[in-house]
């Protein structure tokens, strides 16, 4: 069954959305925190970038508060938190399950 | 020897991967691509090789367009030109430079829409065809069967060669369209497509000007003879 949009999140847009979560960024801070805060294992394309965040923006996750010349700043709404939190869940859930599912392995 | 020189583009403006393989293959043969006019792509004659990547427009007004530009600049890549109206073409010289688009799945969601708007393009071309010119081509066929006047032969022709070249358009859409259903994005650049399509496209041109020519002589005998 395909996935439908938003019912999970892909890894560059979760990561967009954790960036965002406790700063308001540019699209170069973005995809610069994103490479720091992963050690560069996910790399963020310019262009995949700008097609989360016109999705983000569309599905009302994430704003546009200022503009400082061309370059505009982005921040979470309270739909993006929620989003942002759920997501944090499932991920949670999937370890537990790993981490259960290993320990059964040992015994 | 010319700088710039000239070729047919192939390939829709939807085959993204495609146009990429065929202008990273031009530049390593020392051409780099500069912009499209019609079917036509210019080169200049450079020996400094570069990558391309095709970016989908993700819209006729993107409020985003200018940051966007200024951080694919930041990140290496330079805006070379339009590929159509529906695709921007980038350049980077710096091998090191992150890829354009790193995630596939959104990549195919921004083609999926380039190819919607191509095929919608398309319909409204046909249904124009058919309203202006294919239902008058009978018409104006009996009245030179009666009248043998160069003005309805003229007419006929450019009216056939119109029809043939939009025909033809709609067709190549089509034809890339269900290739891409068929093999989605892996659709990449061989010398053998694009020799195929060069092909039909050259053939395109020529409907083209064929149209140009015969349109210019129903007006010229239109003119005289009143």
């Amino acid at each position: 069954m395909p996935r439908k949009a938003f019912d999970t999140l892909s890894e560059p847009m979760f990561y967009v959305l954790m960036a965002l979560r406790r700063r308001t960024l540019c699209g170069v801070e973005i995809v610069d925190w994103i490479g720091a805060k992963t050690n560069t294992r996910v790399v963020l394309g310019p262009g995949t970038l700008y097609t989360i965040l016109a999705k983000l923006t569309e599905e009302d996750m994430i704003r546009e508060i200022s503009a400082e010349g061309r370059r505009r700043n982005y921040q979470l709404t309270d739909k993006g938190h929620q989003m942002y939190e759920a997501e944090c869940d499932r991920l949670r859930r999937c370890v537990a399950d790993l981490e259960a599912e290993e320990r059964s392995d040992g015994t | 020897m010319r700088k710039s020189v000239w070729k047919l583009a192939p390939y829709e403006c939807f085959e993204v991967d495609a146009i990429a393989g065929w202008l990273d293959e031009m530049s390593q043969k020392g051409l780099q691509f500069r912009t499209k006019f019609g079917p036509v792509c210019t080169f200049e004659r450079s020996p400094s090789p570069a990558r391309y990547r095709v970016d989908p427009r993700r819209s006729e007004f993107d409020p985003t367009e200018e940051e966007r530009a200024e951080t694919y600049r930041h990140f290496g890549w330079e805006f070379c030109s339009y590929y159509t109206r529906y695709a921007e073409v980038y350049r980077a010289e710096d091998p090191s430079a992150p890829e354009l688009h790193t995630d596939s799945d959104l990549l195919d969601g921004l083609v999926k829409r380039t190819i919607r708007n191509r095929l919608l393009l398309c319909l409204l071309l046909g249904i124009n065809l058919w309203w202006f010119i294919l239902r008058d081509i009978p018409d104006v066929f009996v009245w030179y069967a009666e009248s043998f006047e160069a003005i309805y032969l003229s007419l006929l022709l450019a009216q056939t060669t119109f029809t043939l070249a939009v025909i033809l358009t709609i067709g190549q859409t089509l034809v890339a369209w269900l290739k891409y259903r068929k093999q989605g994005r892996i659709a990449i650049h061989t010398a053998q497509r694009a020799r195929r399509w060069i092909f039909w496209r050259g053939l395109w041109l020529g409907l083209v000007v064929l149209f140009v020519v015969t349109y210019l002589w129903a007006l010229l005998t239109y003119i005289t003879s009143s």
